[in-house]
C-alpha cells in the first residue's frame, strides 16, 4: 500500500503541491488527471524520490525513504512522458543497464528479460539502437526498463501518448494485467484511457488533490454520462 | 562502489559507442605531436628531452577536457534520463563520481596516446625514462582536476554548446591565468599573500611539479581541486532537482 501524507512541494520560490492525501492499494490501477500546470508531473517526481519533499511522507507498504533509500526505490518505477530512455545504447544495454541500477540479480534479468521483451513485443528491436526506434517501441523500452525489478508501484507519465490504436490497446492490456498485483498510477488527458483502464481517479488542480472517485461516479457528474465531460465540468468549478 | 562502477561503466562505452574517443585521441595526438616536435630546441639533439611535451599540456589539455565532458549531464537533460536514473536506488555522489571517473579514463587514454613520441624521442637520445613516467603521471592527475572541473561546468549547463564553453573558458582561465605572477607585480613586498597566491595557482602548482619539486602539497593541491570540483557538481544536481 502506498500512503501519501500531507505531501507539499515547493519549486523555484512558489507552491506546487498544497497537502495532497491519498492512500493506493495493490491491484488498483489509478489515473492521475488535471489540467496542464496542475503538478501531476512534480507529483509523480515526489512520489519516486526524483524531488525532496518540503512536507509530509510517503511510505510504500510502511517503509518510507528514510529506512532505506535503495530499498524503496528498488519498489518503484517511473517512466517520464517523453525520453527517459539513452538513445546511444541497444535496447538490450539498455534493459540491461536499469536492471543492473535496479540491483536485480543475473538469473532475475534473464527471466524479466525473456518476459518483458515477450509482453512488450521488443523481440524485433532487441539489439537496435534506441535513438532508431519509432515512438512506440520507444515508449516500450522504457516501460520495460521501468520493470526490471518488477516495482510493487509504477508510475507512467501519458504512456500511450503517441502510440498507434494497436500498440494503444496491446499496452493497456498489459498493464491491466500488471496491475492486478501491483500499483499502476497513470498520468494522462486521454480520457478513452482513463475508462479502459483505471479503477480509481485522482484530480489534481492548482497543486491541490480535488477529487478522489472511480471512473463511473465521475461520469455521473455530467448529464451526459462522459468523462470528458465531466472532467471539463471539475475543472471549471 | 558497484554503482560508481555501473554508471563509469555507461559513461565509458558511450566515448567508444560514440566515436568520441577516436576523434578527441586523433586531435590530442596531432596537437601535442606538433607542440612538442616544433616547440623549441627539439631538434637541437644536445638538448633534446620531453619537457616541450609536458610544458604545453595544460593548455592542450584546458582545450581538449571540455570536449569530453561536454555532454555528461546535457545529455542526461536533453533526454529526460536524469530524472529516471534519480529516482534509481543509488546515490547522486554515484552518477557524479561516475561520470567524472568516464571523462578521466577518457583523458588518460587521449593522453597515452602520446606515447609514441616518448618512443621516438628515446630512439634518438637516452632519456631518464623514470622521470617521464613520472610526469605522464602528473599530466594525468592535471588532466583529473580539468575533467572535475568542467564536470562541474556541465552540471551546471542544460546543451552542450554552453557546457563546452563555459568549461574551455574556465579550463583555460585556471590554467593560463598565473595569480602569483600578478601578486608579484601588484604588491612585490607581501611574501605572505604572493606565498598563498602561489599555493592557489594551478599553474605554479605544475610547473613545480614537472620541474621535480614533488611534495605532498602539490598533490594535494590538484586531489583538492578534484574534491571540490565534485562537490560542485553534486550542488548543481541537488539544484535542478529542486
Amino acid at each position: 500500500m502506498l500512503v501519501v501524507k500531507n505531501l507539499a512541494k515547493i519549486l523555484g520560490g512558489r507552491q506546487i503541491l498544497h497537502n495532497i492525501n491519498f492512500c493506493l492499494k495493490k491491484g488498483e490501477i489509478i489515473a492521475l488527471l488535471g489540467p496542464n500546470g496542475a503538478g501531476k508531473t512534480t507529483l509523480m517526481r515526489c512520489l519516486v524520490g526524483f524531488y525532496d519533499l518540503d512536507e509530509g511522507s510517503v511510505s510504500l507498504d510502511d517503509k518510507t525513504m528514510a529506512d532505506g533509500r535503495d530499498e524503496f526505490l528498488k519498489n518503484m518505477a517511473y517512466v517520464p512522458e517523453v525520453g527517459g530512455i539513452y538513445p546511444e545504447m541497444s535496447v538490450f544495454e539498455y534493459l540491461a543497464f536499469m536492471a543492473k541500477l535496479k540491483n536485480v540479480d543475473a538469473k532475475s534479468f534473464a527471466n524479466n528479460l525473456k518476459y518483458l521483451v515477450s509482453a512488450l513485443e521488443l523481440e524485433s528491436v532487441i539489439n537496435q539502437k534506441c535513438e532508431t526506434l519509432s515512438k512506440g517501441y520507444k515508449k516500450r523500452t522504457a516501460l520495460a526498463g521501468a520493470m526490471m525489478s518488477y516495482p510493487k508501484f509504477l508510475i507512467l507519465d501519458e504512456p500511450t501518448e503517441g502510440l498507434d490504436p494497436k500498440q494503444k490497446q496491446h499496452l493497456r492490456e498489459f498493464l491491466k494485467s500488471y496491475g492486478k498485483n501491483n500499483i499502476v498510477l497513470i498520468s494522462t488527458h486521454i480520457m478513452e484511457e482513463v475508462e479502459a483502464l483505471a479503477d480509481r481517479v485522482l484530480m489534481i488542480k492548482n497543486g491541490r488533490l480535488i477529487c478522489d472517485t472511480t471512473p463511473d461516479d465521475m461520469k455521473k457528474v455530467s448529464a451526459q454520462n462522459s468523462i470528458e465531460n465531466s472532467f471539463c465540468t471539475m475543472m471549471d468549478v | 562502489m558497484k554503482n560508481l562502477a555501473i554508471c563509469w561503466g555507461k559513461e565509458f562505452k558511450f566515448y567508444f559507442q560514440s566515436k568520441m574517443i577516436y576523434l578527441a585521441v586523433l586531435v590530442y595526438a596531432s596537437i601535442s605531436a606538433t607542440l612538442a616536435l616544433y616547440g623549441s630546441d627539439f631538434y637541437n639533439v644536445t638538448t633534446i628531452n620531453m619537457s616541450q611535451f609536458f610544458l604545453y599540456q595544460p593548455g592542450v589539455l584546458a582545450t581538449m577536457v571540455p570536449v569530453l565532458t561536454m555532454r555528461l549531464w546535457a545529455d542526461e537533460y536533453k533526454n529526460n534520463t536524469l530524472e529516471v536514473l534519480l529516482s534509481q536506488p543509488i546515490s547522486i555522489w554515484s552518477v557524479v563520481g561516475g561520470k567524472f571517473l568516464a571523462a578521466w579514463s577518457v583523458a588518460v587514454i587521449m593522453i597515452l596516446s602520446s606515447v609514441g613520441i616518448w618512443i621516438v624521442v628515446s630512439l634518438m637520445v637516452d632519456l631518464d625514462n623514470g622521470w617521464i613516467a613520472i610526469n605522464y603521471l602528473i599530466t594525468f592527475l592535471v588532466a583529473g582536476s580539468l575533467c572535475a572541473l568542467a564536470s562541474a561546468v556541465a552540471a551546471f549547463c542544460y546543451n552542450t554548446i554552453a557546457a563546452f564553453l563555459g568549461a574551455m573558458a574556465l579550463c583555460m582561465f585556471v590554467v593560463l591565468v598565473d595569480f602569483s605572477s600578478w601578486i608579484d607585480e601588484l604588491l612585490p613586498n607581501n611574501v605572505m599573500l604572493g606565498n598563498l597566491a602561489k599555493s592557489f595557482d594551478f599553474k605554479w602548482q605544475f610547473d613545480n611539479l614537472i620541474a621535480g619539486q614533488i611534495g605532498v602539497a602539490g598533490i594535494l593541491y590538484f586531489v583538492i581541486v578534484i574534491a571540490a570540483a565534485l562537490w560542485t557538481s553534486l550542488i548543481a544536481v541537488e539544484y535542478k532537482r529542486r
